[in-house]
């Protein structure tokens, strides 16, 4: 699954004892991205996932690139932060310099416009199938219908802390008011189902796109045709032999959120 | 009276140090450490103080002594210095001591090494002599010999 098949041992890159041995025969792999390249990072164990500030390291660690920082943790221990670029430049996996040039002419020409894009699949309105790149994607999560909140029209959630928006997609791609998808979220709500969100986040703020279903996450050469382009969508093209609408998620919530992350991150760069 | 000067002091390999006491934010016993792997030998690792990250540089290993032998933990002593707040960890806590100047030499030609670089007076005392510590040269590793 790991491209180039490069695997990085964390125990290795920090010279720390011990480890490596597990007790059940598996061994435990995060795949990391830096630039275009995927790697695997060996580690001892995967504990959870957690929202954090990252702490800068004082000068006393001048020159040490393999951390970005600290943090403090939920039970008050010190957690290291690993800077993934520092990482995969000591373990060779890029080369330095370079790497930052290559993310910006990356995905475009690269082979002759068959770069091969990893792209989670999901469903909307029951039958449309559509795709974002997985970059863009935060996390997933699953909210109960009824924990699901209005803000004036807006529907929100709370989320690690924050007041998240939710978009239907469904009903923000037919243009329809947020005061619709909100009444449609109460039936649901009613029914006890379970709502389907992409996180998505820019400029330290998040929005929650909700779907139908998430279908699948595949690695593929996409050849995009501006067939059919409406708001929010890029054109279509076909995954795993199916039609499938590339959605601009970025387009999309500047559209219909303005005030929300796409602007602030605007103003931060 | 008003020439006197407090210092906290502490010991370390034996030896008798000195902090003026006014670049003592606190002193606490021995706390939890995070690692940090790569980093300098001299930096024992990040201390969770009431939320504040801070960095612990061992002393023996700053002033090239040996480690403090198995089974016996550091206190540390925070200081304020102009890269923030630091832990200095050491043997044991002394007294906090008024010390007049009139006690005080310059570091005698025959102190040699990195402590050399570190201690920038000395206090005499009745029983003992106090080495006052450089905070800022103690928190910087850019003398310490390679």
């Amino acid at each position: 699954m790991v491209r180039g098949g490069q695997l990085v041992y964390l125990n290795k890159e920090l010279r720390t004892e011990g480890g490596g041995k597990p007790k059940d025969g598996a061994i435990n792999i995060v795949v990391l991205q830096a630039d275009e390249r995927q790697f695997g990072l060996v580690v001892d164990e995967i504990n959870d996932t957690e929202e954090i500030v990252v702490k800068p390291l004082g000068k006393l660690f001048k020159g040490l690139t393999t951390f970005a920082g600290a943090t403090i943790m939920g039970d008050g221990r010190v957690a290291l932060i690993l800077d993934v670029m520092g990482l995969a430049q000591k373990a060779n996996v890029i080369s330095e310099g370079k790497d930052r040039l290559s993310r910006e002419s990356g995905s475009a020409g690269k082979d002759g416009g068959t770069a091969k894009q990893t792209l989670l699949l999901f469903r909307i309105s029951g039958s449309r199938r559509m795709a974002i790149p997985l970059s863009l994607v935060a996390r997933l999560e699953e909210f109960p219908a009824d924990m699901i909140e209005l803000s004036g029209d807006q529907q929100v959630v709370q989320y690690r802390g924050q007041i998240m928006p939710l978009v239907s997609l469904a009903n923000a791609l037919r243009g329809e008011s947020a005061a619709t998808a909100a009444r449609n979220t109460e039936a649901e709500a009613e029914a006890g189902q379970t709502m389907q969100v992409i996180v998505y986040t820019a400029g330290g703020r998040s929005v929650g796109l909700l779907v139908d279903r998430i279908v699948d996450v595949v690695e593929e050469a996409i050849a995009v045709q501006r067939t059919n382009v409406a708001r929010g969508v890029l054109g279509s093209a076909v995954i795993e032999n199916k039609v499938t609408e590339m959605l601009d998620v970025e387009g999309l919530i500047r559209d219909i959120l303005p005030d929300s992350i796409a602007t602030s991150a605007v103003k931060a760069a | 009276m008003s020439d006197e000067r407090q210092f906290c002091t502490f010991l370390v390999d034996g030896l008798y140090f000195g902090v003026e006491v006014r670049q003592v934010q606190e002193v606490i016993r021995y706390q939890e450490m995070t690692r940090v792997p790569l980093a300098d030998p001299v930096v024992r690792g990040l201390i969770n103080l009431r939320g504040q990250i801070v960095t612990a540089i061992d002393l023996r290993r700053r002033l090239d002594l040996g480690d403090l032998p198995e089974g016996s933990v550091p206190m540390n002593v925070v200081v304020r210095t102009a890269d923030g707040v630091l832990s200095l960890l050491v043997d044991e806590i002394g007294d906090v001591l008024d010390v007049s100047p009139e006690n005080y030499e310059r570091p005698p030609e025959t102190i040699s090494g990195v402590a050399r670089e570190l201690v920038t007076g000395i206090y005499k005392l009745k029983d003992r002599l106090l080495l006052v510590l450089d905070t800022e040269k103690a928190a910087s590793l850019s003398t310490k010999a390679a």
